[in-house]
C-alpha cells in the first residue's frame, strides 16, 4: 500500500510537471472557460430572478465546455514516444496509474473553477447567500464524477491515434452529472439547499463510486493491447 | 548486486528459464503476426532475434515483456506468468521502439521518474551515475527534443538497465547510435552477461551484437527459420552458455 501511495505521487508528480511546462490543454481550458463565462454573464440580460435560476446550468454547461480538452490530455502525455508502453512497463499497477490521472484532472477542474465560480457570480451579480461552502461540495463531487469519466475514456483512446475522437463518448455518460450538478448549484443559489439539495448531492456521489469502480475495472483491460 | 536489488517484494525463484514462449501466436485483426512461436532463454544468456521489417520481431518483443497479450500461448518469467504480478515487472528492463521519454521532463527527470517508480535506492545518485556512464552528465538539463537520436537512444538504454533488472529487451539498440555508441553498447552487454543479466535484443542489423550473442534466431514472416531452429543453434531451451557466436 505504501509503495503504491509513493508510486501514485511520482505519476501525479511528474504529470503536473508535464502540464505545467507543456501550457497547452490547462491554458486552452482556462481561457475556453472564461470565454465561456464571460458571454453568458454578459450577454444574459435577464432579470435577476431568472439568472438565479439559470446560473448553476450555465456555469456548469461552461465547467464542462472547457474541460472536453483536458478529459484526454493526461492520456495525450502518454501516446507521445511511446511513453505508454514506458509506463505500463514500471511496475505500477494500472489501478495506481488511473487514480493518479484522474486526480490530475480533479485538480486541473478544481482550478478552473476557482476561476470561473467567482467570474460568472461576479458578471451575473447574482447573490450567494448560503455562502460558497456547498457549491465547493458540489463541485467536488462534480469533479470526481467528470474526471473519471474523462480518464477512462481518455484511456479508451491510448493505445489508438484517434484517442481523442473517443472523447465524444464522455458527452452522454456525463449528462446525469452536469443535471445535478446544475440542480444543485441552483437551490444553492436559490438559499434552498434543504432536503432536494442533499438528494442531488447523493445522486453525485453515487455517480462518483460508479465511475470511478468502473473507471478501475476498466482500466486495465482498457490499456491492453 | 543489482539484480537482487529490488527482489524482496516478489522474491525470485530460480528457475531453469528466464524467459519462455510457449506456442505464440500473436494476431493484429486478420493478419497472424506471430506463428506458434517457441523460446527459451535461460538466465545470463544473450539472444538476438534478427529479421527483416515486419518479421515479427517487435511483437515478439512486445510479448515477452507482457506489453502485448498473445492470441494463443503463453509467456512466463522464472516460471511465473509474465505480468502476473506487478512487482515482478522490476525484473524486467525494456528498451522500446521509441524512446518512452517525456517531452517536457529533461534527460534526468525522465530517468530519475523510472528510478523512483522502480524503487531504486538513492535514485538521484543512481541516475547521475547512469549519465555519467553514458556520457551525458553535462546535458542531463536537457529536454529530450533539444537533444539527438542517437542521444535520446541512449537515454532509453540507460533507462532499461536503470533500476538492475534481472532481464533485459531491447528493440533495435543500435538505432541511432555512432560508431562510439555502438561500441559502448556493446561493451554494457557484455557488463550486463558479467553482472547474469538476461538480454534479449532485436535487431536487422549484423552490427557489434554477434561478438557478445550466445545464440541468434532468425525471424521470418512470424515464424523462425528452419535452419537456424536446427543446424546453427542449439535446440530451443538448451542453449549452450559458453557458445559464442563468431564476429561479423
Amino acid at each position: 500500500m505504501r509503495h503504491a501511495m509513493h508510486n501514485l505521487c511520482w505519476i501525479l508528480h511528474k504529470d503536473l510537471l508535464t502540464e505545467l511546462r507543456s501550457r497547452g490543454a490547462w491554458s486552452t481550458m482556462v481561457l475556453t472557460g472564461i470565454v465561456v463565462a464571460v458571454i453568458f454573464s454578459v450577454q444574459s440580460e435577464a432579470a435577476a430572478a431568472y439568472k438565479q435560476q439559470t446560473i448553476g446550468c450555465l456555469l456548469w454547461m461552461a465547467v464542462f465546455l472547457a474541460a472536453i480538452p483536458m478529459m484526454d490530455r493526461g492520456f495525450a502525455i502518454e501516446r507521445e514516444n511511446g511513453c505508454w508502453d514506458g509506463l505500463r512497463q514500471l511496475p505500477v499497477a494500472g489501478s495506481v496509474i488511473f487514480i493518479a490521472k484522474l486526480a490530475a484532472n480533479v485538480l486541473a477542474l478544481g482550478i478552473l473553477e476557482c476561476l470561473l465560480m467567482p467570474l460568472f457570480f461576479v458578471l451575473s451579480s447574482v447573490p450567494l447567500p448560503g455562502g460558497a461552502g456547498p457549491l465547493v461540495l458540489v463541485a467536488l463531487l462534480a469533479n470526481i464524477a467528470l474526471a473519471s469519466v474523462g480518464t477512462t475514456v481518455g484511456c479508451l483512446g491510448v493505445g489508438r491515434r484517434s484517442g481523442a475522437a473517443l472523447v465524444v463518448l464522455v458527452l452522454p455518460l456525463l449528462i446525469p452529472v452536469l443535471l445535478a450538478a446544475a440542480e444543485c448549484t441552483r437551490l444553492t443559489v436559490a438559499g434552498n439547499a434543504g432536503e432536494v439539495y442533499w438528494r442531488w448531492l447523493q445522486l453525485l456521489a453515487v455517480f462518483d463510486v460508479l465511475f470511478v469502480a468502473a473507471g478501475l475495472v476498466l482500466f486495465e483491460t482498457a490499456s491492453e493491447e | 548486486m543489482p539484480l537482487m536489488r529490488h527482489a524482496s517484494e516478489c522474491p525470485v525463484v530460480e528457475r531453469e528459464f528466464a524467459l519462455e514462449a510457449q506456442s505464440l501466436s500473436v494476431d493484429y485483426g486478420h493478419r497472424r503476426i506471430l506463428r506458434s512461436l517457441t523460446i527459451a532463454i535461460r538466465p545470463g544468456e544473450i539472444v538476438e532475434l534478427r529479421g527483416g521489417n515486419g518479421s515479427g520481431k517487435t511483437t515478439l518483443l512486445r510479448c515477452l515483456a507482457g506489453i502485448v497479450r498473445p492470441t494463443l500461448g503463453r509467456v512466463t518469467w522464472f516460471g511465473e506468468p509474465a505480468g502476473c504480478c506487478t512487482a515482478m515487472r522490476k525484473w524486467l528492463g525494456v528498451l522500446a521502439h521509441e524512446s518512452s521519454l517525456y517531452s517536457h521532463l529533461t534527460l534526468a527527470e525522465n530517468l530519475l521518474f523510472v528510478a523512483r517508480v522502480c524503487g531504486v535506492e538513492r535514485p538521484r545518485e543512481r541516475v547521475a551515475e547512469a549519465l555519467h556512464e553514458i556520457g551525458l552528465a553535462d546535458r542531463s538539463q536537457c529536454t529530450p527534443p533539444k537533444v539527438s537520436r542517437g542521444t535520446r537512444q541512449r537515454v532509453s538504454i540507460a533507462r532499461a538497465f536503470l533500476h538492475g533488472p534481472r532481464v533485459v529487451l531491447l528493440d533495435e539498440p543500435f538505432t541511432g547510435l555512432d560508431a562510439a555508441g555502438r561500441d559502448w553498447l556493446v561493451a554494457r552487454l557484455a557488463r550486463a552477461r558479467d553482472e547474469g543479466q538476461t538480454v534479449c535484443l532485436a535487431t536487422h542489423e549484423q552490427v557489434g551484437s554477434l561478438a557478445v550473442c550466445d545464440r541468434v534466431f532468425t525471424l521470418h514472416d512470424g515464424k523462425f527459420t528452419a535452419n537456424e531452429a536446427t543446424a546453427d543453434h542449439p535446440p530451443i531451451g538448451v542453449a549452450n552458455s559458453k557458445q559464442r557466436m563468431p564476429a561479423a
